[in-house]
Order: structure tokens, then C-alpha cells, then sequence
């Protein structure tokens, strides 16, 4: 499952504070980004279905104003899951500055 | 309702499939309808339209637990811009046309996933024909009439067609991971 791919983190963490649609997810990513990601909606999709499997999301009903549209929400495992990745990120970091800062 | 054209073909790949359907639209055929036929010849319907010039095709391959998964990723794909023409959740081949510029898998590695949902439904095919071979052995070898001899050659042939179909998305798969 670790480490998690470029477009599962990002869906995960669009996830976090609420739950959204499909195409909800793309414009939040899309927004916390700076327009920097637009995440196409086939791979959406299939990360949407791998997560489903895995259980670090689940759907929690359908759009009030299109009933075909299902909403999903971020698990207490897919937050763990995230919170763990995160560290990894960070760690990584922190190895880069350290190793940058003896060249300086 | 503009000028017709149905066409039949098979191919092999999704990419020489888009390919082909991308030089059609640059003569300004538009797909309006095509059959649910994921491993066999594929009936298409074109119409002569302008807006077929600018725009491009692109497939993707979901094999769709039940009505509901189906119209959630129809409801995403219109939304994100693409004309989506399968009728409902049996078809698995998704033929998707846009006329923005946008992509439709952000990456090669999601793109070749169509690959490997085929892959999945080829070896489903292949399973269900060996069992309906077994049966009808173990039918023919208790009553033996001629008929389920013919039966049990049938389903051997749609059993190894399968096999072959998966053999070779599987070698597909493999080289879209080290290209």
C-alpha cells in the first residue's frame, strides 16, 4: 500500500476535511494546487476504485443535486494512511536539507 | 441527421483503435454509436459532423460492478468535458470523444490499467469456457451423444482464443512497464 502514488495522495488529502464527488475531487486538488494539477478522469477513476478495495475510502451516499453522482469519504485507515505518508515526506526532506546544508 | 457510415473492425490494441477513429474524425466523421463488442469485431456508426475536426478519441476499459458504478464514471467523464456513447454497465470498452485538450489519464501508468482490466475480463472469458468444457466432457463421457462432442470443441476453441487474447495484453503490459 506505502508508499502511495502522486494522484492517491492527492485524493486522499482532497478527501480529508470533506466528502465530495468525482469530479469534486479534481477541481479541490485542482484548487489547493494553485492550478498546478489537474487530475485527468480516468486515472481518478481507477485510484477511486483501488482505494474503495483497499478501504481507505468508502461511499457515504450519492449528490443531493445529481443522484448518479457517488460521494466519497476519506476512512480512519486512508487518514492513517496519509498521516504515515506524510512522515515518510518529511523524513525525506529533512535527509535533502542536511545533506544540502554540508555543501553550503 | 447527417450523412451515414457503419464500419466494422477489430483491433488488437487501443491505441491502433483511437488512431483509427482520430483519422476518421479528421474527415469529419463523428462516432454516434457503436456495439458492445469488447474482444470481438466492433460495429461503428459515424455521421458527418464539423465538430469531429476538433476534437480527439480516447478508450478506456472498466468493467462495471452495476448500474450505479457506471453512471458515476458517466457522470464524472461528462463533466470533465468527454461525450460518452455506451448504453449502460455492460459495456466495458468506453469510447470517449473531447474537444478540449484535456487527457484523460494523467499518467502511462494509469493509461496502461485499460490494459490490465482486459487482461482480467479475457481470463474470466477463458475460465468460464474451461468449466462449460468440463461439463459438457463429463456430459458427454456419462450420455454420449455426438452433440456435446461438437459443444466440447466449441467451448475449447472460445477457451483458448481467451487464453490467447490475455497471453498477449499480458506481454503488452509487461512492455508498456519497461518502454
Amino acid at each position: 500500500m506505502l508508499p502511495l502514488s502522486e494522484p492517491t495522495f492527492l485524493i486522499l488529502l482532497a478527501l480529508w476535511n470533506k466528502p465530495m464527488h468525482g469530479y469534486g475531487i479534481i477541481k479541490t486538488i485542482f484548487d489547493f494546487t494553485e492550478e498546478q494539477y489537474e487530475l485527468a478522469p480516468g486515472t481518478l477513476y481507477g485510484v477511486l476504485k483501488n482505494l474503495e478495495k483497499q478501504k481507505l475510502i468508502e461511499v457515504v451516499g450519492t449528490d443531493l443535486d445529481n443522484r448518479k453522482k457517488k460521494m466519497y469519504a476519506i476512512t480512519q485507515s486512508g487518514k492513517d494512511a496519509l498521516i504515515e505518508e506524510q512522515r515518510r515526506y518529511e523524513k525525506l526532506l529533512g535527509y535533502t536539507h542536511n545533506v544540502k546544508k554540508q555543501n553550503d | 441527421m447527417g450523412l451515414q457510415k457503419v464500419l466494422q473492425k477489430k483491433f488488437t490494441s487501443f491505441e491502433a483503435e483511437e488512431q483509427w477513429l482520430n483519422k476518421l474524425a479528421s474527415f469529419g466523421w463523428l462516432l454516434v454509436d457503436y456495439s458492445k463488442d469488447d474482444f470481438s469485431e466492433t460495429t461503428y456508426t459515424f455521421e458527418q459532423r464539423e465538430r469531429a475536426k476538433s476534437g480527439h478519441y480516447k478508450i478506456d476499459f472498466v468493467t462495471f460492478r452495476n448500474r450505479a458504478d457506471f453512471e458515476d464514471y458517466k457522470a464524472l467523464l461528462e463533466e470533465s468535458g468527454w461525450d460518452f456513447l455506451a448504453k449502460n454497465e455492460h459495456y466495458a470498452k468506453l469510447i470517449l470523444f473531447s474537444t478540449n485538450n484535456k487527457a484523460l489519464f494523467s499518467d502511462q501508468a494509469s493509461q496502461s490499467m485499460r490494459d490490465v482490466s482486459k487482461r482480467h475480463a479475457a481470463i474470466r472469458f477463458a475460465v468460464i469456457f474451461l468449466v462449460l468444457d468440463v461439463l459438457s466432457l463429463l456430459a458427454y463421457l456419462k450420455f454420449g451423444y455426438g452433440m456435446l462432442m461438437a459443444l466440447l470443441f466449441g467451448f475449447l476453441a472460445f477457451c483458448l482464443y481467451y487464453t490467447f487474447v490475455a497471453c498477449r495484453l499480458t506481454d503488452r503490459i509487461r512492455k508498456g512497464q519497461f518502454a
